[in-house]
């Protein structure tokens, strides 16, 4: 009994802490049900539908209620048009409307149970992308007063952002400009790119709205030069776009040397405690970290600031000196976990090395044991590599801490290509740094987890995330001989990276024999259940299909998946994500596949769920993205009952 | 080669008349952009395989080729069979797969049941 009372006290104290979500204006449908009015559905990231029409009893009566083709495609084949696009966009449907924006940088606004267009914007801006290469977005924003004046414009605005760094407020009934935003609707995040300012602050992934601000972070390209702007991001006032506060990762000290570090994807918010959540990225450049040796605590983390002032409450690295651009990539997923009657206020992150981190959220303790283990060290000069990571030991990462063995089809069918090269390279376990003569790194830069992040059940605190298995070959390359080597000096994605002002290149392949095929045993994608309350895994399943020439691969292979989930009250999850171009519905409780259905392309944005007049909707923007496939597509499709 | 018995003759026919329906299902696969395959490489291959099938067993139908070269047409046809089979398995062309497997029977048919019924019937 003496123990007893402190317990209750904590309880109560922690309840009271406990976060309320969905204050946010536009947050609740016009109808009542809940809306996707934000990139992962709800400021805390859960991915939560409470539509509960579609149950996995009648999930295989579900077709297509509507399609919409923008007609924002490219390729990238014709050198003299624009780059490949690359459409990630969630739709929101908010303001009984939805938003979504193309990878042509217009922003579509239609009628939800018809996809009737009722407005585009078209930015006009040039359709080309100076950081990424390919046309990319990830969706639109949205922000409306707290009491919108009828018949006032802007007050409801929907927010595009673009590769040149400008980011457009559109009136959300009109689809005009609203004047009194930056100037003449536009603001130029670029005036504030004064450090190292080498490119423009890519706008892709749509900025996080709470109460009157928008919080704006970019993307950069951390592979192509050592020295870069330094990560930050920037609040600012809704209506306005005027500076409120900026937050930067970077230790200014450490200008001269690095850079990025920036928040690239998405955020989350716990609205109750006011709390901004940042999945930080990693330092430039990306693969060797000789010359920024210096410690940078908030890169390569999930850092809390506080929403008013931007000020830094606490922060947790997942990755120290990291040179494996282990980025921070999703939003945390916000939630309360229940642990022996106590109510914990938690977020679960998870991450390209597949570790899933469960922490307090309001302090950033960890919930479940993290050890720092001792890791491989360098061989490479002028590099200094630390001794330990920290790795969870609950839940278990959603890959295998080793990489598998040599898959013999593959191996057989390139006569020993892959056990000649696996024999000739560095392969340490998780955490081999980049050497020489190549490194094999699994997981890899493509993941474990991409920014999709997973999807939460609160009423079960069940968490479904998809996940890859990737192995790729880091070869560092001594400058004189990387400028002779590559084509590429300004880097990409695949291939070479050039990492200017470093005394290094690096090569980057994932590891395949010269057919194409993975050189390690599959499977390469899967979907994992955990029990957060305890942080057991429920089930984990191989995701998706793996697509070659046509050629579908058997099932227990999976995908390499980039996309993410969503669950709805009624025990599915819907998903795209993976290299077959189809979209599925699976049932929550066991992992079985209970529907699916073609779409043009991988669908790699998250789905948006929604209720409109009594009817709920699963909405696809389909749009495909060359780390998936090289198949692109302009599709956006909503699956409903029949009516 | 010995003149072909009816049952033969028929199930040469059928071959032939199935591998021509698996051949317009590949080209359909091939350009219909609603199955998933449609463009691929895969694709492709069975409609060139199925092309290939009718080709020969037009030519063997007809009894065109010498002994040898009617004996290697055989043996790739077998071949082409099996592959167009399995290549429509893995494409999830069901319908092409069961083209091509009910092509491979009668194929066989003809092959194996080299009897004349009728004799068949006289010495039983």
């Amino acid at each position: 009994m003496k123990g007893l009372l402190p317990a209750v006290a904590v309880s109560i104290l922690v309840a009271g802490a406990a976060f309320a979500q969905d204050t946010q204006p536009g947050a609740t449908a016009g109808d009542g049900s809940q809306a996707w009015y934000t990139f992962a559905g709800q400021l805390n990231a859960q991915k939560y539908a409470a539509a509960d029409q579609i149950t996995p009893q009648n999930v295989d009566r579900v077709e297509v209620a509507w399609e919409v083709h923008t007609g924002d495609v490219s390729d990238g084949k014709d050198k003299a048009g624009p780059p490949a696009s690359d459409w990630s966009a969630t739709p929101l449907f908010v303001n009984d409307t939805i938003y979504v924006s193309t990878p042509f940088y217009r922003v579509f606004a239609l009628e939800p149970d018809t996809g009737k267009v009722k407005w585009t914007f078209d930015s006009k801006v040039e359709l080309k992308d100076p950081t990424q290469g390919e046309l990319k977005t990830r969706g639109v924003s949205y922000w409306q007063a707290a009491n919108p004046v009828a018949g006032e414009a802007c007050q409801k605005i929907v927010y595009l952002g673009t590769p040149a760094g400008t980011l457009f407020a559109i009136d959300a009934d009109s689809g005009k400009a609203c004047a009194d935003f930056g100037q003449n609707g536009v603001l130029d995040i670029n005036r504030w790119n004064t450090v190292n300012g080498k490119w423009p602050l890519s706008i892709l992934q749509p900025p996080t709205v709470f109460k009157d601000q928008l919080f704006i972070g970019w993307a950069g390209k951390d592979w192509a030069e050592a020295v870069q702007p330094p990560g930050s991001v920037f609040a600012v006032d809704a209506q306005t776009g005027k500076l409120n506060w900026k937050f930067d990762a970077i230790p200014p000290d450490l200008d001269p040397k690095t850079g990025t570090s920036n928040v690239w994807t998405s955020m989350s918010i716990d609205e109750k405690n006011n709390l901004l959540f940042l999945p930080v990225s990693s330092p430039s450049p990306d693969f060797f970290g000789g010359d920024r040796t210096a410690p940078m605590p908030l890169s390569t983390s999930v850092t809390a600031v506080d929403a008013t002032s931007g000020k830094v409450m606490w922060s947790y690295q997942l990755v120290h000196h990291d040179i494996w651009d282990y980025d921070t990539n999703s939003a945390p997923v916000l939630f309360d976990l229940q642990q022996g009657g106590t109510t914990i206020p938690a977020l679960i992150q998870s991450s390209k090395e597949g570790y899933l981190f469960v922490l307090n959220r309001l302090t950033g303790q960890p919930i479940f044991p993290i050890n720092e283990q001792k890791v491989p060290q360098t061989d490479v000069a002028g590099e200094q590599t630390v001794a330990t990571q920290p790795e969870p030991q609950v839940p278990v990462p959603t890959v295998p801490d080793t990489m598998p063995e040599i898959s013999p089809v593959a191996d057989i069918a390139s006569l020993g290509y892959c056990s000649r090269t696996l024999a000739g390279l560095r392969y340490d376990g998780r955490f081999t740094p980049p050497s020489l003569k190549g490194s094999i790194a699994f997981p890899a830069t493509a993941g474990g987890v991409e920014w999709g992040g997973g999807a939460l059940d609160p009423t079960t605190n069940t968490y479904v995330v998809n996940s890859s298995a990737v192995a790729q070959i880091y070869r560092l390359i001594p400058r004189d001989e990387y400028n002779k080597l590559s084509s590429q000096p300004n880097g990409s994605e695949q291939g070479y990276f050039a990492m200017e002002g470093a005394p290094y290149g690096l090569q980057l392949q994932t590891f395949l024999n010269p057919m194409g095929m993975p050189c390690w045993k599959g499977p390469y994608g899967t979907l994992s259940s955990y029990d957060l309350n305890t942080g057991k895994l429920n089930w984990r399943e191989p995701f998706g299909v793996v697509q070659k020439w046509g050629f579908y691969m058997p099932e227990s292979w999976g995908s390499v998946t980039i996309g993410s989930p969503v669950i709805t009250k009624s025990g599915l999850i819907f998903i795209g994500a993976s290299m077959d171009s189809r979209v599925r519905a699976i049932d929550l409780k066991s992992g079985k596949v209970l529907w699916q259905s073609l779409v043009d392309s991988p669908a790699v944005a998250e789905p948006a769920v929604y209720s409109y007049k009594g009817r709920q909707y699963v909405l696809f923007a389909v749009g495909g993205n060359s780390i998936l496939e090289p198949k692109v597509a302009d599709q956006l499709v909503a699956y409903a009952l029949p009516s | 080669m010995s003149p072909l018995s009816p049952f033969q003759s028929r199930a040469r026919l059928t071959a032939l008349a199935l591998s021509v329906l698996a051949f317009f299902d590949a080209i359909w696969s091939y350009v219909w952009t609603g199955n998933g395959i449609h463009g691929s490489e895969g694709a492709l291959l069975v409609v060139i395989s199925t092309l290939l099938l009718a080709g020969g067993l037009f030519v063997v139908w007809r009894d065109f080729a010498p002994y040898w070269l009617g004996a290697l047409f055989h043996v790739l046809i077998f071949i082409g069979f099996i592959g167009t089979a399995v290549a429509a398995y893995f494409l999830e062309d069901w319908i092409l797969m069961i083209l091509s497997l009910a092509g491979l029977l009668c194929w066989l048919g003809s092959v194996l049941f080299t009897t004349r019924p009728e004799a068949m019937t006289a010495r039983s």
